[in-house]
Order: C-alpha cells, then sequence, then structure tokens
C-alpha cells in the first residue's frame, strides 16, 4: 500500500470517527476538538482495519494524523517483514 | 445488551428541591448508585479496582431527559444496561421507573483512566469481559 493510499485512509477514518471533516497532516488532534476518549476510538478503529496491536503506550504519541501514519507504516512495514 | 440490572431507591426528602420534586441532580446519584451497583453484580467492586489497580471509570458525558416529576418517599427502579463497551468507553443506558412508569431515561458515558498518570487509557480489561 502506497504511502498516499494509507495517509488517506487513516485521514477518512480520523474523520469518520471524529466528525471533523478536515484532518490536515500536522493540526494537533487537540485542535481539531478530538479528545483522548475520540483519539483511542481512532486507534481502535485503525487496530480493526489493519489487524495491528498498537500498545498503550504508544497512544499518547498519536497526537496528529502524521503521528499515526507514522505509527502505522512502521507496524505495517514490520509485520510484512517478519511474513 | 441483557437485561436489565435493576436497583431501587427510596427518594429521599434531601433529595427534593424547593419546588418539591426530585431535584435534577439528584437523578445523577442515583445513577451512579446502580452503576455501582451493577458493576458489583458483575464481580468488579469498584473501590478496589481503584484502591488495588489504580484505575477508574469517570463520567465523560451525561445525557438525561426528565419525563415525569417524582416526589418524597417514591420507590424508584433504576434499570441498567451497558449500550456501547469498547476500548474507549463504556456507556450505561438508564430507564427509571416509578410503579412501571418511565419517569427518567438516561445515557452516561464514562472512560477509563489511569490514576496514578491521571489520563485516559485503554478500558480495562475485567469492563470488557464482564459485558461483552
Amino acid at each position: 500500500m502506497s504511502d498516499i493510499v494509507l495517509k488517506n485512509k487513516l485521514r477518512e477514518i480520523i474523520s469518520e470517527v471524529s466528525e471533523v471533516d478536515d484532518v490536515p497532516d500536522e493540526a494537533p488532534f487537540e485542535d481539531l476538538g478530538i479528545d483522548s476518549m475520540m483519539a483511542i476510538e481512532i486507534v481502535a478503529e485503525v487496530e480493526r482495519t489493519y489487524k495491528l496491536s498498537i500498545p498503550e503506550d504508544e497512544l499518547q504519541e498519536m497526537t496528529n494524523l502524521t503521528r499515526v501514519f507514522e505509527l502505522v507504516r512502521n507496524k505495517l512495514d514490520a509485520a510484512n517483514a517478519a511474513e | 445488551m441483557g437485561e436489565p440490572f435493576v436497583h431501587r431507591v427510596r427518594v429521599q426528602y434531601l433529595d427534593t428541591d424547593q419546588g418539591g420534586v426530585v431535584h435534577h441532580a439528584a437523578y445523577l446519584r442515583f445513577f451512579e448508585q446502580a452503576r455501582v451497583e451493577l458493576l458489583r453484580d458483575r464481580g468488579i467492586v469498584y473501590r478496589d479496582l481503584e484502591r488495588d489497580e489504580r484505575k477508574g471509570i469517570p463520567v465523560a458525558e451525561v445525557r438525561v431527559r426528565y419525563h415525569r416529576p417524582c416526589f418524597f418517599d417514591d420507590v424508584l427502579s433504576i434499570e441498567t444496561t451497558v449500550g456501547v463497551i469498547n476500548r474507549a468507553k463504556i456507556r450505561f443506558d438508564y430507564r427509571v421507573l416509578r410503579e412501571g412508569e418511565a419517569v427518567t431515561s438516561a445515557e452516561i458515558t464514562c472512560a477509563c483512566v489511569d490514576m496514578d498518570a491521571m489520563r485516559i487509557c485503554s478500558m480495562h480489561p475485567r469492563f470488557r469481559e464482564a459485558f461483552e
């Protein structure tokens, strides 16, 4: 999956869960009105979509779209390398 | 999600306001009592959870609809079910009945919090085991 496709899919997930129409790459979730509970819902949806497990200590790092993308990209790459 | 858990309360004089009806805020206490008893019924003693595991489920959102007034000495049946539970939250759905008549309904959403770090965390597995 290309970076653009992945990032746009993540943007779509964040937008759907949070009901925020415009999710710029670097905008802090807090500034978009996405609170910590909503952020966990986003993580849960990302886990379901990509069959990933995101541990508790990494939740706090997911503060904007770019950070979510980097984390998911790394995990998908690691999973592919392990296959 | 299954049969509602029923908790009964008798309205005390201090629950009422100057107008002689149950004050709107008193219901929040009734809901909390019902929630704690529901958890106990499912094997989760909230005091122990806070003390031993340092996890809590504070209220994040409240929606209440007051359909009919209630009065001193009324006996209310608080029906509680878990409407939603996922990694982020647990939502308790309430219906308050007086002699079979629905007088109030509510939805209260709680998050899970790490009490030492004082920040939100994933829902404690025991809640998901108890209600999913």
